[in-house]
């Protein structure tokens, strides 16, 4: 089966069976689809032991004033989640044949869902706050959408290597 | 095990009802919002019970009641716990998991006597224990001077039946598995014991052939050794209950997340453990605990209008104000510059 790499933020995500992966924002800007929409990175049906739906989006850096580019990420992740839903519900017909393979099914509706930032060059030490701030942007949603606390994170390079995001063949 | 609890007008607390408790419960917020002050109004009703009737000991439930109010919150009368107020009367109870309970008013005119009184709790055999942030080991005998001989306010009764229990000689035979397990990992995270020492009538640190005065034993180690000591001497059991102020106090990082670990394997032979904590590493790690072993952990956090909530940590940490430092300081390093 064909595999996908994508590159991002100076790192190379993947590689992941075709099938799994949607490049939402590659998609929607070929079709000319949903302008004002914001967009993840990808969405990836990962399967590392338990099935999930992870919602990547990827950055080099931080600003300074973080509140905006929070709500930035924030936006990217429910406007990814929100249409990947109602496009598995129907309502956008010009899309689902667009969706990859494993990811259009009601099942993967139940799945579970990770909301995943990767800053690959992040220290270390500062990860555990900067996930903090992640799942606080996110505190309504997570609870609108039922997703687990520790679902919400933020990764470097490393970690997201260690997720299988990074230097994976799956 | 404490099922259910409510206080109203109770010293700071203007209202904290609990829904069903588990068998570790976390108590967070600010300074002065009462988190030590709600720990030992639970331990001082608990503990009530424990003593009514115990001995030779014939004191009515009410008289027991009022002198661990009296002793442990050191007031000159009764009402002084009254939350000030027009007409406010504090009401206080609690209900055990056999669906006992205690429950007790007190007004602005109560003196010494509690008069509007419910118990039917069962008579408890077990013994419920207050961990102060600090140890009592070094001041021992001060503690039962000023608590006992001088009957004079300074260490509260949280301190003095600390410091008795301590005193049970530690038995040999067998013990409770899940003690035994947690006793080792006690004494391997602080590679010794603690031991009275009669002949000296003083407390000694061992490790190895070594014997350490207790006064040049680091603040960590007493702390960990009063919990192994108590599992130790049997003056804890399966029906005990457990309050912990501050169980980060003087303890590295890795060690307070290798006590909750302690705690969770006392917790699940059926000790219940109310905690309360500034630390950001105990909400996390007991965030973790509730988390892996799929166990509802109540915690009580302040919110807006002078009162409580109750969340369970197993579905997240609720917004509170220590995560939200640990963000502040992320903005404020942000603002100064990751790069250097």
């Amino acid at each position: 089966m064909d595999r996908v790499n994508i590159v991002e933020s100076g790192v190379t995500f993947g590689a992941f069976k075709q099938d799994n992966v949607f490049l939402i924002e590659k998609v929607l800007t070929d079709l000319d689809y949903g302008d004002g929409i914001n967009k993840v990175e990808f969405i990836l049906k990962h399967k590392t032991g338990t099935s999930s739906v992870i919602f990547l989006e990827a950055k080099s850096s931080i600003p300074k004033e973080s509140d905006g580019f929070f709500e930035e990420i924030r936006r990217k992740m429910i406007h990814s989640l929100t249409l990947w839903v109602s496009t598995i519900c129907g309502r956008h017909s010009s899309l689902k044949n667009s969706l990859a393979k494993n990811l259009k099914s009601k099942e993967d509706l139940l799945l579970p869902i990770k909301l995943i930032l990767v800053i690959p060059k992040l220290p270390d030490e500062l990860l555990e706050q900067i996930s903090q701030k992640f799942k606080k942007s996110l505190e309504i949603e997570r609870k609108i959408w039922d997703i687990n606390y520790s679902h919400i994170m933020v990764l470097n390079e490393s970690r997201a290597r260690k997720y299988k995001l990074i230097g994976a063949n799956i | 095990m404490i099922k259910q609890f409510s206080f109203e007008k109770f010293g700071p607390l203007s209202e904290v009802k609990s829904s069903s408790l588990s068998n570790i419960n976390l108590i967070i917020g600010s300074n002065s919002v009462g988190k030590t002050f709600l720990l030992k109004s639970l331990y001082s009703l608990v503990r009530s019970q424990e003593e009514y009737n115990k001995g030779d000991d014939r004191r009515e439930f009410d008289e027991v009641l009022s002198d661990k109010l009296y002793w442990t919150f050191q007031i000159e009368k009764l009402s002084d716990l009254v939350q000030k107020g027009s007409g406010s009367r504090l009401k206080a109870s609690v209900t055990m998991s056999d669906n006992t309970s205690l429950a007790f008013e007190i007004g602005q005119d109560t003196n010494k006597k509690i008069s509007s009184l419910h118990n039917n709790l069962s008579k408890r055999e077990a013994n419920s224990i207050f961990l102060p942030p600090k140890e009592v080991l070094t001041l021992s005998k001060v503690i039962l001077k000023s608590g006992l001989q001088d009957k004079s306010f300074g260490f509260d009764a949280t301190y003095v039946d600390l410091v008795l229990a301590l005193q049970n000689p530690t038995q040999m035979g067998r013990n409770y598995e899940a003690f035994k397990t947690s006793r080792n990992s006690l004494e391997k995270m602080f590679q010794g014991k603690i031991e009275f020492d009669t002949s000296s009538d003083k407390w000694i640190y061992k490790k190895g052939n070594s014997k350490f005065s207790i006064n040049t034993t680091a603040e960590g180690i007493k702390k960990i050794a009063i919990l192994d000591t108590l599992l130790g001497n049997r003056y804890l059991s399966p029906s005990s209950v457990i309050f912990i102020d501050e169980p980060e106090s003087a303890l590295h990082p890795v060690a307070i997340s290798q006590l909750l670990e302690i705690i969770s394997i006392l917790a699940e032979k059926g000790i219940q453990f109310f905690m309360a904590t500034h630390s950001f590493f105990v909400v996390k790690k007991l965030y973790l605990i509730a988390k892996k072993k799929n166990i509802d952990l109540p915690i009580f956090l302040p919110n807006e209008d002078d009162g409580w909530k109750q969340e369970n940590l197993k579905n997240g940490i609720p917004d509170n104000e220590i995560i939200n430092e640990s963000i502040r300081l992320f903005d404020e390093e942000l603002e100064v510059g990751i790069d250097g």
